[in-house]
């Protein structure tokens, strides 16, 4: 299966954008991919299916951890929140992140 | 600091996630069908709203999503672990089999939880004993010293201790290792007078410095800090109990012993000092002491060590110092060494040791008999199960994977025993913290609870035994002949089972022989040392001590004097008899010694003798029979010539077959030798258990000592005379109080305490070990039966009588017992030989014992393999050859 190149988001970015959109709010699987959405004004199309791997490879670095709530329209859901050690995980990924896509930045403006 | 617990938290949720995964994988499975269920759901709303057909919306979303089952697999081919995952399929296996038969399972569970509760119990009381440090303290940098000396010494508990004029010197010694030297000194009795009441309460004499040494603040206000303040620190306990918390309580007068002290503090609450006793005040050494260069006060050195130095540096300063710093007069002292901190920090550490040692290896023998029981079970059903094994093997099930199921299923009982164990541990402490200590020991503290050592302890010993006691059933299952297995399930039994299982068998025996033998053992060391002759007659005869020394500090003719009208106020008491001081209390565990030798003749040595200063009457007051000579009189006085009364023991060492009478002895209480005027049978002395003991009596009048043990003879007005005797010291001397009063009786059963103790714990192990064993042959020999019934029947029908095949089947059961016996005996030999220190009045291979021990397990066992014998042969053999 092959993907359009604007929408495949490589791994640890996408875990990035998951940070970033717990780190605003607990929210569940679909509501993180509509946040991701929102926020890239539609231009990052992230592939729904790929959200969840991630969400289980960060619980079990004990990034972020779920339980079942219920959303505003009476459903089950399964809700995820940035723990302690999830949140310093993001700021260190965040502020590398930066580092890094400044540094790009640089070449590519470079004259 | 709080990042790594945070880390760690994370990693422990992230391993919970983990196993959640496996464990229920189910469950998991579900929540991840209802989890993408519920985002195609929303977003095929989505896409509704925003104008597409239900139909179109759906496989729109779909299509996003990009393929559900790929990503499911991918989820849950992540969530796999790899070494958890199969183990957990193993114990659901197992799980699954021990639900099949729960009876089995609980009873086998239940079993070794015997055995589990044995050895927790004793390792907890070990914990709290030897291991667990002090509440409140550094144990890593708190050490206490001690020296072995010879020459004129005390031994028993004053014995251990060193003046305190030698711990300051020790202080000025070592100063280049320890930041801070202390020293403390327990005291059974202190008399506080505070504005209601006058209480008796414990504590603990100590150096100026001895809070500060500990590196312990006191709760409220502060500690003293010179040698002879004229203050002291209470207890929390205390402060809450008398004084109700008040913070008033600071600076406040109270009485002590009969001077006025100030309380500047109160110590944080749980805090009892270097020590393991309830102590409810602290007081500088001072109030006790005048002189505190002399030797009158006795203490335990405590030291803080430096940063940076080690306890081995620290011993080789203090070995140092030992020499190069006066030693007591009469006193060579031999080596000094550092301890850590403990609850036994101070006296008999290598007995108590040896004693906790001794139970738990019988506490563990109890447990491989449980262990070695349930193994057996294991075997006989693993082999009823052969049938099973051989299909699953045939069907190429591996061998490994197999044994992971057998032995999950042995695990998974031992885990349910662990749980069981522990909590019989709890009862089990519980019990032996309800045992009341004799009443000499000042109040102990021991919290016998047990703590997460403890818990891991547990986990260790059920997990090891389980593991081997598990393999050995599930590998011999495992490894069945797989055509005649699988031709029928009962086919007749084959050697090597049979002989793994009398193996298991043969082992309960002999390990119940060998608990059993070591319990009786204790047991007939008790019953020695309530019959042993203790050389005098302690029925109604009652002591108390009297210390006329630091603080009162009386003259040697004034305490005289005080203790001749004491001796004639408390003679002419009701119901007394007669009256006498003595030194020291016998049995009471305190003695002095030194060397004694025959100034005519030095080339017969020195002999070691136990020493003890004594009025006129003493002998007729404690019942001492004197066998040659004369016991003292006022006349044997200063100024005379001076006699010492020696014991059968002395006289046989020094002047064997010779009357010693009139013959002069060398020894170290009189400026001259001293002439032997009588001869007292042979006793006991400072221990009940101890060895026959050279002794010398002293003539009080030519050897005072300050403290002495007032000895009253009154049958049946004991406890009226002690009080009566307190009254007298009280009206002779009004700050005076009499210490440590004593029915010479109860120091019998005092000293007996470990004895009793220990025949309780083993034996108690040892009836558990026999229970076991016994159905142990019992289960085994019911299941050989029940596999021959149809080889019996054959006999029978060819003419073999019941007699005969009930005589086959107990000959059976009989050998492996004998077999075991023999094996137990040797064990139990080595074992008492190992324990002989504990033992006393008996050899260590105690005829008696070892005859009667063998031949009762021998008949347990012959009766336990004779009952399935009885059943066998009553089966008509019609019936065993229609079975199968």
């Amino acid at each position: 299966v092959t993907e359009p190149q604007n929408s495949d988001v490589v791994r640890g970015t996408l875990d990035l954008l998951i940070l970033k959109t717990l780190s605003m709010n607990p929210n569940h699987g679909w509501g993180i991919c509509q946040r991701i959405q929102e926020l890239s004004s539609g231009i990052l199309d992230v592939n729904h299916g790929s959200l969840y791997p991630a969400l289980q490879r960060l619980e079990h670095r004990g990034w972020i951890t779920s339980w079942w709530g219920t959303t505003e329209n009476n459903r089950r859901a399964k809700y995820y929140r940035l723990t302690s050690e999830g949140l310093s995980g993001f700021k260190r990924e965040a502020a590398s992140w930066r580092r890094y896509s400044g540094m790009v930045d640089r070449i590519l403006e470079a004259t | 600091v709080t990042v790594p617990t945070r880390g760690i938290v994370a990693r422990l949720s992230g391993v919970a996630a983990r196993v959640r995964g496996v464990v229920f994988r189910r469950a998991a499975d579900r929540e991840m069908d209802e989890e993408i269920r519920f985002h195609i759901e929303m977003e095929t709303e989505k896409n509704m709203r925003a104008g597409m057909p239900g139909h179109e919306a759906h496989r729109k979303a779909l299509a996003t999503f990009g393929g559900v089952e790929r990503h499911r697999e991918t989820l849950r081919e992540a969530r796999r672990v790899p070494l958890l995952e199969p183990f957990w399929l193993d114990v659901r296996f197992g799980a699954r089999f021990l639900v099949r038969d729960p009876a089995l399972a609980l009873v086998a569970a239940l079993t070794i939880a015997l055995g589990v509760g044995a050895t927790t119990t004793v390792f907890s009381a070990l914990n709290t004993v030897l291991i667990r440090p002090l509440p409140l303290l550094d144990s890593n940098r708190l050490v206490s010293i001690q020296e072995s000396r010879s020459g004129a010494v005390s031994t028993g508990l004053e014995g251990m201790l060193i003046a305190y004029g030698r711990v300051q010197q020790y202080r000025a010694a070592t100063a280049s290792v320890f930041e801070s030297l202390s020293a403390h000194r327990l005291e059974a009795s202190f008399s506080l007078r505070l504005a209601d009441a006058t209480v008796a309460v414990s504590g603990a004499l100590t150096a100026g410095n001895y809070f500060r040494t500990l590196g312990v603040q006191p709760a409220l206000g502060r500690s003293y800090s010179a040698d002879d303040a004229a203050e002291i620190v209470i207890s929390h306990e205390l402060w809450s109990t008398h004084f109700a918390r008040d913070p008033g309580v600071l600076g406040q007068a109270v009485g002590l012993d009969g001077k006025t002290v100030t309380v500047v503090g109160v110590a944080p609450a749980g805090f009892v000092g270097a020590t393991f006793v309830t102590n409810h005040v602290w007081v500088p050494v001072g109030v006790r002491s005048v002189s505190l260069e002399s030797w009158d006060i006795r203490m335990v050195p405590v030291g803080s060590l430096r940063e940076g130095v080690g306890r081995a540096q620290a011993a080789a300063a203090v070995d140092a110092a030992a020499r190069s710093i006066p030693a007591e007069p009469n006193t060579t002292v031999r080596a000094a060494r550092v301890d850590a901190l403990s609850t036994v920090a101070v006296v008999g550490r290598a007995e108590v040791t040896g004693f906790f040692a001794l139970l738990l290896g019988m506490a563990l023998l109890v447990l491989l008999i449980a262990a070695a029981n349930i193994a057996g079970v294991m075997l006989s059903r693993g082999f009823a199960r052969r049938r099973e094994m051989a299909v699953r093997l045939a069907i190429g099930a591996g061998r490994s994977r197999v044994v992971r199921h057998l032995l999950a299923e042995s695990l998974l009982i031992f885990a349910l025993a662990g749980l069981l164990g522990v909590g019989l541990a709890y009862l089990g402490t519980a019990w032996l913290a309800g045992i009341p200590l004799p009443p000499q020991l000042p109040p102990v503290l021991l919290d016998l609870e047990p703590d997460l050592r403890v818990l891991a302890f547990a986990a260790v010993v059920t997990g090891t035994t389980g593991v081997v006691f598990g393999l050995v059933p599930a590998l011999k299952a495992s490894r069945p002949d797989l055509v005649p297995a699988l031709k029928s399930a009962t086919a007749a039994s084959t050697a090597g089972e049979g002989r793994t299982r009398n193996f298991f068998v043969g082992a309960q025996v002999s390990l119940a022989v060998t608990l059993l033998l070591t319990g009786t053992l204790f047991a007939r060391s008790l019953q020695q040392g309530l019959r042993a002759d203790l050389g005098f007659d302690a029925d109604g005869v009652v002591a108390a001590t009297i210390d006329l020394g630091a603080p009162l500090d009386y003259e040697r003719e004034r305490a005289r004097e005080f203790y001749r009208a004491l001796i004639e106020r408390v003679s002419a008491l009701p119901g007394v008899q007669s009256a006498a001081l003595s030194q020291y209390i016998l049995l009471s565990g305190s003695r002095s010694g030194g060397g004694a030798s025959r100034p005519d003749a030095p080339e017969t040595g020195t002999t070691n003798v136990s020493v003890s200063s004594v009025t006129p009457r003493y002998f007729e007051t404690m019942g001492i029979e004197l066998v040659a000579g004369r016991g003292f009189t006022d006349a044997d006085a200063d100024g005379a010539v001076p006699v010492v009364v020696i014991n059968q023991t002395l006289a046989d060492r020094l002047w064997p077959g010779e009357s010693p009478i009139g013959r002069l002895v060398q020894q170290p209480w009189t400026s001259q030798p001293a002439e032997v005027i009588g001869v007292a049978s042979e006793g006991r002395y400072t221990f009940v258990t101890e060895e026959p003991t050279p002794f010398v009596f002293l003539s009080y009048l030519q050897v005072s000592r300050p403290e002495m043990a007032i000895h009253v003879r009154a049958p049946g007005a004991e406890a009226a005379t002690l009080e009566a005797v307190a009254d007298a010291v009280r009206q002779l001397d009004p700050n005076l109080a009499i210490r440590t009063p004593v029915w010479i009786a109860d120091l019998v059963g005092t000293g007996l305490f470990p004895h009793r103790f220990g025949a309780q714990m083993v034996g108690a192990f040892g009836i558990v070990g026999v229970i076991l064993a016994a159905i142990g042959i019992y289960g085994v020999l019911s299941y050989h039966v029940t596999r021959r019934t149809r080889e019996l029947g054959v006999r029978r029908a060819l003419g073999a009588t019941g007699a005969r095949v009930v005589r086959d089947v107990t000959g059976r059961g009989g050998f492996i017992a004998a077999v075991g016996c023999l094996i137990g005996m040797l064990a139990g030999g080595v074992l008492a030989h190992v324990a002989r220190g504990f033992l006393f009045g008996i050899r260590p291979l105690d005829p008696l014992t070892f005859t009667a021990v063998p031949i009762l397990l021998f008949v347990i066992s012959v009766f336990a393999s004779w009952v399935p014998a009885r059943r066998a042969s009553a089966v008509a053999p019609s019936e065993a050859l229609r079975m199968d």
